[in-house]
């Protein structure tokens, strides 16, 4: 047969009687295959799962791994600052030694502020554990808490043991040696003497004006109100060099309070 | 099976519902089943050759791409794959050439010349039809994709992992030689 067309019609045409005379899928083919891929499943002990949804599922598993271990990583590096947040109450009548006393400790120091408690304040071992370190720790962590200057004033505030440390420093070496840093389970509160020097010691007065101070956001203006405020009503004007030393000490830790 | 449903169910295998594989089996198995018997000739074969098919489709089913290829052409490229594959581990088949049997009127096979009486065009399309059966199932393949199934470039390409202008050159090389075994 020469000079026949081959023409893409004729293909076509060809072609579809071809796939004409193909046989049709047989039936029962889809039972068959479904039992088979039974077989398989059976065989190789698990199911036919396409690959994606166990990676998926690993990926879900690696992902919430992942967040849960960031979720410990920042509780950690913010469970300190957090702490020391908790324990520093918000009344501002609280004071900070009704903060840190033991149980057994008389009530509010402050129901008599015409006589100053010359109570030594023992901070808690809690309080004592907390280096500036860990504040420069928090802070350096990205901290949203420490980034604050409030929460950097609220911890230098609770870093009360120290200005105390610092007055008594400045103290006349003839002062008690009464430590003025000791843990409440060493030494209970100890009541200072008549004649004991106040440099040694923070008073309750003192406490108060701090507490004050700190409860009221610690910024400077609620900081200076508070001064006059715990100077009226405690009736002590000598507490208020006292109390601009203790403002100050926060300054020169270039802790700088929030102005309003 | 439109292509819509045809993704519904192909999320609902890969959240391992067995009803989604029955039912992407029996939309596309037909298609699958052509292509393995067209390549094998034997629907035994080619039914084996379609579970296996599905078998790696689905057990792939997550490396499917629906921006590069609709399910069903991703499915021909499985199916092509698989039955290429069969055909290398199977012998050599002896395909009838059309030397060895000359299209003349006067030298036609009993089983053709038993049939019906053709008109003039009907007795060259069963010329034609002879010539392309003659063709490695390969080639067959290629010009059913492209001429029966109007299949473009692109998906054939896809299918049999060829470029356009390799596709070209091997259409115009097949039909040369279908021009010539109807010429000669």
């Amino acid at each position: 047969m020469k000079n026949t067309p081959l023409t893409a019609a004729a293909l076509r045409a060809a072609l579809a009687r071809i796939e004409q005379r193909q046989p049709a899928a047989p039936e029962g083919m889809a039972e068959r295959f479904m039992e088979r891929m039974a077989q398989e499943q059976a065989v190789k002990g698990r199911h036919v799962v396409p690959a994606r949804s166990r990676r998926r599922t690993l990926r879900h598993f690696f992902a919430f791994t992942a967040a849960a271990a960031a979720v410990v990583a920042v509780a950690v590096v913010l469970w300190p600052s957090q702490e020391r947040k908790i324990a520093i109450p918000t009344s501002p009548n609280t004071t900070l030694a009704e903060a840190t006393r033991q149980p057994e400790a008389p009530a509010a120091l402050h129901d008599s502020p015409a006589a100053p408690d010359t109570r030594t304040i023992a901070p808690t071992p809690r309080i004592a554990a907390k280096p500036k370190e860990q504040l420069a720790k928090a802070r350096s962590a990205g901290s949203a808490a420490a980034e604050t200057a409030a929460d950097v004033v609220i911890q230098a505030a609770a870093n009360v043991p120290e200005v105390v440390i610092a007055v008594a420093a400045a103290t006349p070496p003839a002062a008690p040696t009464v430590p003025a840093v000791q843990t409440a389970e060493a030494a209970p509160p100890v009541q200072a003497l008549p004649s004991q020097p106040r440099a040694t010691t923070f008073t309750a007065a003192e406490v108060h004006l701090d507490r004050l101070a700190e409860a009221s956001r610690h910024s400077h203006a609620y900081l200076m109100l508070s001064e006059e405020l715990a100077v009226q009503r405690l009736g002590a004007m000598e507490l208020l060099p006292r109390c601009t030393a203790v403002f100050n000490r926060q300054e020169q830790n270039n802790l700088k309070p929030i102005s309003i | 099976m439109t292509q819509t449903e045809t993704a519904l169910q192909v999320q609902a295998a890969l959240r391992g519902e067995q009803l989604a594989f029955r039912r992407l089996f029996e939309a596309h198995s037909g298609a699958v089943f052509a292509t393995a018997m067209r390549f094998t000739g034997n629907a035994e074969t080619a039914e084996e050759l379609t579970q296996d098919t599905f078998l790696r489709a689905f057990n792939a089913l997550d490396t499917y791409d629906d921006s590069r290829a609709q399910f069903a052409t991703w499915l021909q490229r499985i199916a092509y794959n698989t039955c290429v594959s069969h055909l290398r581990r199977q012998p050599p088949p002896s395909h009838i050439s059309l030397d060895d049997s000359p299209l003349s009127e006067g030298e036609m096979p009993d089983s053709i010349s038993d049939e019906p009486a053709f008109s003039a065009d009907e007795s060259r399309t069963e010329q034609l039809m002879r010539a392309l059966e003659s063709l490695p199932p390969e080639e067959r393949h290629l010009l059913t994709l492209f001429y029966f199934e109007q299949r473009t470039l692109n998906e054939i390409g896809y299918i049999m992992r060829l470029s356009n202008a390799a596709l070209s050159s091997r259409l115009n090389r097949i039909r040369k030689k279908l021009y010539l075994k109807l010429t000669t």
